[in-house]
């Protein structure tokens, strides 16, 4: 996934125990608000998500957005979490634009709002309100 | 001393008060307010009363209340810290007159330096002034600006921190900046009175501390204030990289002849704008500041224990010739604020890790699991670091802010951070539009472990995790599980 940092781009994967970087492996170990990566660590002290979001690490500012996507990588949208579906305000055969909310998850108490990461057409609407959606599953499909 | 003083305040300054009276032997008592009750500022008074209701009005500043509270408790010293009725002459009057000693000045002094039209005229028998006089209407507002030349500044006469403040840079805009200044003032201060200065553009701030009692005044050098935000200070160092030694001797000098003017006596400060080479009065603060460590670290005076000395008619316990300034100190204000919008922002802390060792000092009132309230100012920590020379002081200070952990709720610190990177701050070149053009400062590897941050799952409402959802959270999950099931699907789409 290309994430952009303070205005750098990474090609940022992860694998089990380990992340790619750049194409490059290194070895990770992760804990709640704590990542070590190649015997470095970092903290976490805080997160605010928005366009681009926001975090505090180590006592510095990052502003984080993933890089748009093209058209043509747009399949699907999958559910980051397991949760229960609270809205879905898309319908099929509509137009979506990029960072519109699309559906909504309840997971964790907490609602979780689930953006199109690029402008579409939306196929079919997979995820009903009130259903339970495990994270992965396909919630939209786009044309 | 078996004295025993109200320390009628919260959060650190209480506690930074509190440690001095338990050196001299004086017992430090407090109040709260209802969204103080865990406050640690509590624990470091011997006893403390709650006065009330969350909000300043129905407590921290409710004058009937807090004189209550000093009597119930068997105090003799009232010390208001700053903020709150530090600088309020009504409060300093009813102390007096209720027989409690006010640590503070007298009450002419108090006066004045809440009425910033006579200051300025009583200040200019000894010092430069910025050119301006109050107006009462907009006639007179034009008629001055035109004579003065355009762009001039609206200031509340019996006000501070900003407020009622306007720029205004042609004569069309003086009428509605003269409404809006004035209405601002009657909110914030009960009074509409204003007055037209000369604007002089991106000035830096520069400070004098001041300790004086009947017989001598006294000054502990001088603090640059110039990074502001809001019109409030972020970063202080003092000596200033902008003095030579002779602007130095003529600026103090200036400060001390302004205190026998008007015949100040505890301590106070004396602030001027500083722009070419040339200074200008501008205002007394008649209390003890926020930023007073930082001249403590260089002189090794103890200002509360001179205020306390001085409340206490025992005079001054030292002498000018006696006070060498050495080394170089910086503060560093944390502010639970947005780093790059500087929004304030309460919430609960979950970790707080402070910095030390030699040569650094946090006042503070926080501790893992402390809830900020969202009734009061933002500040919740003031770091401060002591070097050697300049260099030594910002290295020791940029170790200590990165080692600084404060997480749960965001903080100035990455803002402190990107500002002692900065060029304009490493060669002490600044002025009060700082901010205005930072850049962020981030490092590559924080970078890429930010890119990976952000694909994990929990970067999902991270402050808002509570206790038992967190347990929950924990129960449910297999944190490595999941990043197995992530990895094979990318966050959205393949």
């Amino acid at each position: 996934m290309k994430i952009q940092v303070n205005g750098t781009k990474y090609d940022v994967e992860i694998i089990g125990e380990k992340v790619r970087i750049n194409g490059r492996e290194l070895s990770a170990k992760f804990n709640k608000d704590k990542i070590t990566i190649d015997e470095k660590t970092f903290y976490l002290d805080f997160v605010e998500e928005g366009e681009p979001s926001l975090m505090i690490i180590n006592g510095m500012t990052y502003l984080l957005s993933e890089s748009s996507l093209s058209l043509a990588q747009l399949k699907e949208i999958k559910t980051p979490i397991s949760g229960k579906v609270k809205d879905v305000f898309a319908k099929a055969r509509s137009q979506v634009k990029e960072g519109q909310v699309v559906v909504i998850i309840e997971a964790m108490k907490m609602e979780i709002q689930i953006k199109s990461p690029a402008t579409g057409i939306i196929k079919e609407i997979k995820a009903s309100k009130d259903q339970s959606v495990k994270t992965g599953e396909i919630l939209v499909t786009f044309e | 001393m078996h004295n025993k003083v109200l320390i009628a305040n919260r959060g650190e300054i209480v506690i930074r008060i509190a440690r001095t009276c338990r050196k001299l032997g004086v017992l430090p008592c407090g109040v709260y307010s209802d969204a103080d009750k865990d406050s640690l500022h509590k624990k470091h008074c011997e006893e403390s009363i709650n006065i009330g209701g969350s909000m300043p009005s129905e407590s921290y500043l409710r004058v009937d209340k807090i004189i209550e509270a000093a009597k119930r408790l068997g105090c003799d010293l009232i010390h208001p810290g700053y903020g709150f009725l530090s600088e309020n002459p009504k409060f300093a009057r009813l102390c007096k007159k209720e027989g409690l000693i006010f640590v503070g000045p007298s009450l002419d002094a108090m006066d004045f330096s809440g009425d910033k039209v006579r200051a300025r005229k009583i200040a200019s028998k000894v010092t430069p002034i910025v050119d301006g006089e109050e107006v009462s209407n907009e006639n007179e507002a034009i008629s001055l600006a035109g004579k003065i030349g355009y762009p001039v500044i609206l200031k509340a006469v019996e006000g501070g921190g900003g407020r009622g403040l306007r720029i205004v840079k042609s004569s069309d805009e003086i009428s509605e900046a003269l409404i809006s200044s004035k209405n601002e003032a009657v909110i914030s201060f009960g009074s509409d009175r204003v007055y037209i200065e000369r604007y002089i553009e991106n000035p830096r701030h520069i400070e004098v501390q001041i300790i004086a009692d009947n017989s001598e005044v006294l000054n502990l050098g001088e603090r640059e204030c110039s990074i502001q935000r809001r019109n409030q200070k972020l970063i202080e160092e003092t000596p200033s990289p902008a003095l030579t030694k002779e602007m130095r001797k003529d600026i103090t000098e200036t400060a001390i002849a302004v205190m026998k003017e008007i015949g100040y006596q505890n301590a106070g400060t004396v602030e001027f704008l500083f722009k070419d080479g040339k200074f200008y009065f501008m205002e007394v603060n008649a209390r003890i500041q926020v930023e007073h460590p930082i001249t403590e670290a260089v002189t090794g005076v103890d200002i509360v224990e001179q205020q306390l000395n001085i409340a206490l008619h025992n005079g001054l316990a030292i002498k000018q010739g006696e006070i060498k300034p050495k080394g170089h100190a910086i503060e560093c204000r944390i502010n639970a604020e947005h780093p790059l919008s500087f929004i304030p922002f309460a919430g609960t802390v979950q970790k707080f890790i402070a910095p030390e060792g030699e040569g650094i000092r946090v006042d503070t009132a926080l501790y893992s699991g402390y809830s900020i309230p969202i009734f009061y100012d933002s500040l919740i920590a003031k770091l401060i670091c002591f070097g050697n020379d300049r260099g030594e002081a910002i290295e020791k200070m940029k170790n200590s802010l990165l080692s600084f952990r404060i997480s749960g709720v965001p903080s100035t610190i990455p803002f402190h951070i990107s500002a002692l990177n900065d060029r304009r701050f490493i060669d002490g070149s600044y002025d009060t539009s700082f901010i205005n053009e930072m850049m962020p400062f981030s490092s590559k590897d924080v970078e890429m472990a930010a890119a990976i941050f952000y694909l994990l799952p929990k970067k999902i409402e991270f402050t808002k995790i509570k206790e038992e959802e967190d347990t929950w959270m924990k129960s449910k999950f297999d944190w490595i599980d999941i990043f197995d099931i992530f990895h094979t699907t990318d966050r959205w789409t393949k």
